[in-house]
């Protein structure tokens, strides 16, 4: 059912695919794609397009990254024998910013959620396991969001790498229960991550 | 249609993110059981946040498929730990598959607030378990009787040996080497897990009997229990 035109209607359904927007915003961000800033609408395609194309998830910490190894795996200068497990992208952009971590990521993609039907191995568990095993890992920080899903994640984790001889840090209780790493402030995740506690 | 405001004590199962700054939350409450609330600005409140295993008294307007909460202030903060959190986990996944939205439920409440706060407290994890799941079917609508055979009508006897026939209940059979011993039923009748043997049926049994009302899909929070030697 046409509302303004096939074309115009086909941008404002694609728009709604952003988190938080309905079809009033979809409506107004497009006509002032095409009435105001066609150059930008352009160039917001083209770069949607090369994003979507080559990005992809880095083949060591399952970060997005466009080349097959990230910028910070393959930063020889960060501490390889030290690695922090984040639930998504945007918690590494979040702890990166503070400045006061010089190790590496594993990238979850989510956390264990039974009802959302995900389980161990959609997180990318067995290649964590495998991945410290491999690089002889000194320290695994648990950095999942203190919601009841982010605990049983850490939990679940550190029972995977039980016997592995690595060993198994939770970031403090610093960050709010039910709080995402990514809404948190900087000094409230550079304490959290000094004041890691080991998990036995 | 009436609109007015309604109160209930309730859990949080599952929460998702809503619009930009909503929930959606599968809630259970003892007079309206399961109902799903938009908890509405509730992701960007500092401090307001929405977990499981925590008793809200809860206020909402509407009815129906979905209500809007208005409040939701903490009664209890329940803390589960390592492998009860995984239990907990289970229990929420169980109640979203097995029980029909809108079926009012104040037995299930109760039992589930009693497993909680077991779990919280660490109690045997068994017993905590299978009680719930007993409360669970009957207010499913599934009253597995444990002290009756179905087919005379006559309370199972202690000496006697049983067969579970899914759907319907016990019936006695000669003695085999998976017969079920009648004194281990009627221990699982009382809610009474002290000895292992009644805790290993009880698990085996009530795992068949649960099994219609989850369908095919396994559960996945027993994927959880795989490598902790605690399988529920
Ligand atoms: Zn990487």
């Amino acid at each position: 059912m046409s509302r303004i035109s096939p074309l115009i209607d086909r941008l404002i359904d694609a728009l709604q695919v952003l988190p938080g927007i309905g079809i009033k915003s979809a409506t107004r961000m497009a006509f002032h794609l095409l009435q105001r800033n066609r150059e930008g609408a352009g160039s917001l395609a083209g770069a949607i397009v090369d994003a979507v194309r080559n990005v992809g998830q880095c083949r060591v910490c399952r970060n997005l990254s466009e080349t097959e190894s990230c910028s910070i795996c393959s930063n020889v200068k960060r501490d390889a024998a030290l690695l922090c497990v984040v639930e998504s992208p945007s918690d590494v952009v979040a702890i990166e910013s503070t400045a006061s971590y010089d190790g590496k990521y594993f990238v979850l993609h989510g956390r264990l959620s039974p009802i959302d039907g995900v389980g161990p191995a959609d997180l990318g568990l067995d290649r964590l396991r495998e991945h410290v095993v491999q690089t002889e890992m000194r320290e695994v920080i648990l950095a999942t969001n203190p919601t009841v899903e982010g605990e049983a994640t850490a939990h679940y984790i550190s029972e995977a790498l039980a016997g592995t001889g690595v060993s198994v840090t939770r970031i403090a209780h610093g960050v709010p229960v039910g709080g995402e790493l990514e809404y948190v402030d900087g000094g409230t995740i550079t304490h959290a991550l000094r004041g890691r506690t080991s998990i036995d | 249609m009436t609109d007015r405001q309604r109160r209930q004590p309730g859990y949080v199962l599952h929460r998702r993110a809503y619009r930009e700054t909503s929930y959606l939350a599968d809630i259970l409450s003892p007079e309206f059981g399961r109902l799903a609330g938009v908890f509405r600005g509730a992701r960007k409140k500092q401090g307001g946040s929405l977990e499981p295993f925590i008793r809200y008294g809860l206020a909402w307007h509407g009815k129906g498929q979905m209500v809007t909460v208005t409040s939701y202030d903490i009664e209890i903060e329940h803390s589960l730990r390592d492998r009860y959190l995984y239990a907990g986990l289970y229990l929420n996944e169980l109640i979203v598959r097995a029980l029909p939205v809108e079926v009012s439920a104040p037995p299930l409440f109760h039992a589930y607030d009693n497993a909680i706060t077991g779990l919280a407290r660490r109690d045997t994890l068994e017993p905590v378990l299978r009680t719930f799941e007993r409360t669970l079917l009957r207010e499913s609508g599934y009253d597995l009787l444990f002290n009756y055979d179905y087919t005379t009508g006559d309370v199972i006897a202690p000496d006697r040996y049983y067969r579970f026939v899914p759907n319907v209940g016990f019936e006695s059979i000669q003695k085999t080497s998976d017969a079920l011993s009648g004194r281990v039923l009627l221990a699982i009748a009382d809610d009474d897990y002290a000895k292992t043997e009644t805790r290993r049926v009880a698990k085996h049994v009530l795992r068949s009997a649960l099994k219609p009302l989850l369908g095919d899909r396994p559960l996945a929070s027993r994927q959880f229990f795989r490598g902790s030697n605690h399988a529920v």
